[in-house]
């Protein structure tokens, strides 16, 4: 009996849990980075600091990035922040400006050439840990079956 | 998420000062905000980007991760349920202390802690911090495993 209770509990959770991913279907925030009137924001940086801004856009203006830098305003503090764009890099334009959408509320700020803050070349370095992380993963799982016979977290059901 | 392999090794050293034994369980906590790359890739062909990112956003929050632990603890454990379950919990938690870390910013799922009680974002602004934290971390354990299989060779040999 007290088994069942504990697997009506679980499944329950599981159910909550595919609710609340079909509610954020609707509800989120739509976590993509938004193109700003580029020129606009270039020549007024001042005023995108320490703001939340609202600017139109869509996705598929990413692929009309040639390179430069991203500015947005960070979502914690507020300041002004660049990421280095490589040209046609889709990814590392992602991984800057994702994020910085937050709540549709504070958008990433402005692509421009002359202005460069910082660099991001993560990217690859970050593919490399993922991948040496599975890696790693597989190989502890695999420890853990032979050492001990098999999972014994299965074997006590 | 900063890296598959730094939520690991921030598990693995958890575990190791905490001296679970059972450290698979905690590296599964780890793990487990991160099964929403499964369910991104199943909504991606039928939903698109944008769909699918919006539907995978409460597994990876503090409440979703652990309410699917519960589920994956009630799946595992007979008599030992809440064990697991905290155990899966304290991967959990080391998962968002990392993520909360994060930079640059790679998706507000990563910042959502309070979820579904507010759409407000938490965080620290580390800088690379993580990258340095896994890069240093994965010098330790490999000087530490390989201290240990040393070890383990010498003992074999006398």
């Amino acid at each position: 009996m007290k088994d069942m209770g504990k697997r009506a509990l679980g499944l329950a959770c599981l159910f909550i849990v595919c609710f609340l991913c079909i509610w954020s279907l609707n509800d989120a925030p739509r976590n993509w980075c938004i193109m700003p009137p580029t020129e606009y924001v270039a020549e007024h940086p001042e005023i995108f600091e320490n703001k939340s801004v609202y600017v139109d856009g869509m996705i598929s203006d990413l692929e009309k990035v040639e390179g430069g830098t991203v500015f947005y305003l960070s979502p914690f503090n507020g300041l002004l922040r660049g990421l280095k764009v490589e040209s046609g890099n889709r990814t590392s334009l992602q991984n800057g400006m994702t994020g910085v959408n937050v709540y549709g509320k504070v958008v990433n700020c402005v692509l421009s050439a002359e202005r460069i803050r910082t660099q991001d070349t993560t990217a690859p370095l970050e593919f490399f840990f993922n991948v040496a992380g599975l890696f790693f993963f597989i190989l502890i799982a695999k420890e853990e079956w032979r050492v001990k016979k098999g999972f014994p977290y299965l074997e006590e059901r | 998420m900063p890296s598959i392999l730094a939520h690991i090794f921030l598990g693995l050293i958890v575990a190791h000062v905490l001296r679970i034994k059972k450290k698979s369980l905690v590296l599964l906590g780890c793990m487990l905000p991160d099964a929403k790359i499964f369910l991104f890739a199943l909504a991606l062909p039928a939903l698109g980007p944008t769909q699918a990112n919006a539907l995978i956003i409460p597994i990876h929050t503090p409440a979703g991760s652990l309410m699917l632990s519960l589920f994956v603890s009630s799946l595992f454990a007979k008599n030992n349920f809440l064990r697991y379950f905290k155990l899966m919990k304290l991967g959990i938690i080391t998962h968002f202390i990392l993520d909360a870390a994060m930079f640059p910013f790679n998706g507000i799922e990563h910042y959502l802690l309070l979820y579904p009680f507010t759409w407000q974002i938490f965080g620290i602004e580390t800088g690379n911090l993580t990258h340095y934290f896994t890069l240093a971390s994965f010098t330790a354990l490999a000087l530490f495993y390989g201290h240990k299989e040393l070890k383990r060779r010498q003992n074999i040999r006398t």
